[in-house]
C-alpha cells in the first residue's frame, strides 16, 4: 500500500478521497431514496393524485449524493502532481461529506418516508413533512461546507 | 437492513387507507340516521359496498371484512406476519373440522374465512387423524380435543382446550414479534379471555379440571388465583379482579354484560392506539386490522340495535373505542 502511495504520490490519496466522497455519500442517498420510494409507491398506489407531494419528499435524500459528487469534482480539480502531504489533506477533507452524507441520507430517507405517511393521512400537512425531512439536510450542508473549506485550503 | 423497514410500503398504504376508517362523527351520524334501511344506505354511500340483501347485514359486514383481509394479503409479502391476529380463525376452523369429523355432520357454517392455514388441509388431517400434518402449535390441542370429543363427548371442554392453545399461541407470537405494542396486545388478549372464562366458569359452576384446562398463563393476571376464585363463585372472581391490574373489569361486569364486553374490546384498542405515531414496523398494520375489526363490531351493534328499534343512547353505550 505504502509503495503504491509512493509510486503515485499525493494524487492517489486525493483520488481516493474523491472516490470516498462520491461513493459513501452516494450510498447514503441511494438508501434514503430507496426507503422513501417504497413509502411513496404505497401512497401513490392508493391515491395517484398525491404523486407530486411525495415526489418532493423522495428527492430530498438524493442531495447527499450530489454533495459528494460536488466535493469529488473539487478534489479532482486539484489532482496533478500533488505531493504526499497535499494528497493526504485532500483525502481527509473529503471525509466530512462522505461520512455525514451517508448517515444523513439514510436518516433523511426515514424521515421523508414518515412524511409520506403524513401526506397519505393529512395531505394538507405535507409542507410540515417536507420541513421535518429538510431539517436532516442541515447536517449534510454543514459537512459539505467544511469539506469545501478544507479542500480550498489545500494547494 | 433494518427489519422494520421491510414494511415501509405496507405502512404507507395502511396510512392512506386509515382515512376510510369511520370517525366518531361518522358513527354518531349512523346512530342518529333514522331507521335501519337509512343506516345501511349511509354505509353503502361511505364506500362499504353495494347492498345485495338489505336485511342480511351479517353477510354485508362479512364481505366488507373480506375486503380488509384481501387488502392485507396484497400489502404483506408474508401473510404469516399476521398470525397473531388470525390464529383464532385457524383454530376456529380446527374446532369446526373436529366437530364435523366426530359428529359426521356437515359443519360448513362453522368455518370462517381469512385464515393463514388452508382449511382443507386441516380438515383432511383431522379426518385421517394425521396430527403431524397440522401446523406444530395445533397438533397437541387437536389430538387432545379429539380424544375428549370421542371419549366423553364433552364439546365445551374440547372447545376450551382449543381456545387455550389459541391464546398460548397468541402470547408466544406477541413476545416473538419483538414489538412492545404487539406483546402488550397479546398479553391483554390473553388476560381478557382468561377473565371472561373465569367469570363464565364461576357462573356455571365448572369443575377445577375444566377451569385449569381452559385458562392460559398470563403475566398480568394470576391463573392460579383465577382458578381458585372461580371455584368459589363470581363474587370471589370480582373481588380478585379489584386487586389486580384489571380492576375496571369487575366494575364493568357489575354494570352490565355489554359494558364488560365493551371494556374488553376497548383495552385492546387503547393498546394499539400508540401505533398511530409509529412510522415503521408491523405495528401500524396490526393496529389497522384491530381498528377495522372494532369498527365492524361497532357497525354490527348499530345495525342490530336499529333492527330491534333500540334508542340511540343504548347504542352509544355499546359503541367501541375507535382508532382514529
Amino acid at each position: 500500500m505504502f509503495q503504491i502511495v509512493q509510486a503515485f504520490g499525493g494524487d492517489a490519496l486525493a483520488i481516493l478521497g474523491a472516490a470516498l466522497a462520491a461513493i459513501i455519500a452516494g450510498m447514503g442517498s441511494a438508501k434514503g431514496v430507496g426507503i422513501v420510494g417504497e413509502a411513496a409507491a404505497g401512497v401513490v398506489s392508493e391515491d395517484p393524485g398525491k404523486f407530486g407531494k411525495v415526489l418532493i419528499l423522495e428527492i430530498l435524500p438524493g442531495t447527499q449524493g450530489l454533495y459528494g459528487l460536488l466535493a469529488a469534482i473539487m478534489v479532482m480539480g486539484k489532482v496533478g502532481g500533488l505531493d504526499l502531504a497535499s494528497g493526504a489533506m485532500l483525502l481527509f477533507a473529503s471525509l466530512p461529506i462522505a461520512i455525514v452524507g451517508y448517515f444523513s441520507g439514510k436518516s433523511q430517507g426515514r424521515v421523508a418516508a414518515a412524511g409520506c405517511s403524513l401526506v397519505a393521512k393529512k395531505p394538507e400537512q405535507s409542507g410540515k413533512g417536507i420541513i421535518f425531512a429538510a431539517m436532516v439536510e442541515t447536517y449534510a450542508i454543514l459537512a459539505l461546507l467544511i469539506s469545501i473549506l478544507l479542500i480550498g485550503k489545500v494547494g | 437492513m433494518n427489519r422494520e423497514l421491510e414494511y415501509t410500503y405496507a405502512v404507507a398504504r395502511v396510512r392512506a387507507n386509515e382515512q376510510t376508517l369511520l370517525s366518531a362523527a361518522d358513527i354518531e351520524q349512523l346512530i342518529t340516521a333514522g331507521d335501519y334501511k337509512v343506516t345501511m344506505q349511509k354505509l353503502s354511500d361511505a364506500g362499504w359496498g353495494e347492498i345485495k340483501d338489505i336485511y342480511n347485514y351479517a353477510s354485508y359486514l362479512e364481505n366488507y371484512f373480506a375486503k380488509t383481509w384481501d387488502f392485507l394479503v396484497e400489502i404483506m409479502s408474508d401473510i404469516h406476519e399476521l398470525d397473531l391476529l388470525l390464529v383464532k380463525n385457524d383454530m376456529q376452523n380446527l374446532k369446526a373440522a373436529l366437530k364435523q369429523i366426530v359428529s359426521q355432520h356437515d359443519a360448513k357454517d362453522l368455518y370462517v374465512q381469512s385464515t393463514v392455514y388452508d382449511t382443507e388441509t386441516i380438515l383432511k388431517a383431522v379426518e385421517d387423524r394425521r396430527w403431524n400434518d397440522l401446523p406444530d402449535f395445533m397438533q397437541e390441542p387437536a389430538k387432545e380435543a379429539y380424544e375428549v370429543l370421542t371419549e366423553t363427548a364433552n364439546g365445551q371442554l374440547a372447545d376450551a382446550i382449543i381456545d387455550k392453545a389459541t391464546l398460548e399461541r397468541i402470547k408466544f407470537l406477541g413476545v416473538e414479534s419483538g414489538s412492545p405494542i404487539l406483546a402488550e396486545l397479546a398479553e391483554r388478549m390473553c388476560a381478557t379471555a382468561n377473565i371472561k372464562t373465569a367469570l363464565r366458569c364461576a357462573n356455571t359452576g365448572k369443575s377445577k379440571d375444566f377451569v385449569t384446562r381452559s385458562l392460559c398463563d398470563c403475566d398480568t393476571i394470576s391463573k392460579d388465583k383465577l382458578i381458585e376464585t372461580s371455584l368459589e363463585g363470581v363474587d370471589s372472581v370480582l373481588k380478585y379482579l379489584e386487586e389486580s391490574s384489571y380492576k375496571d373489569a369487575g366494575a364493568k361486569f357489575k354494570e352490565s354484560t355489554s359494558a364488560f364486553e365493551k371494556w374488553c374490546d376497548d383495552i385492546l384498542m387503547e393498546c394499539v392506539k400508540e401505533a398511530r405515531y409509529t412510522a415503521f414496523g408491523i405495528d401500524p398494520i396490526i393496529a389497522y386490522y384491530v381498528a377495522r375489526d372494532a369498527e365492524i363490531k361497532t357497525v354490527r351493534i348499530i345495525l342490530s340495535a336499529k333492527i330491534n328499534n333500540l334508542p340511540a343512547d343504548v347504542i352509544r353505550e355499546r359503541v367501541r373505542a375507535l382508532y382514529v
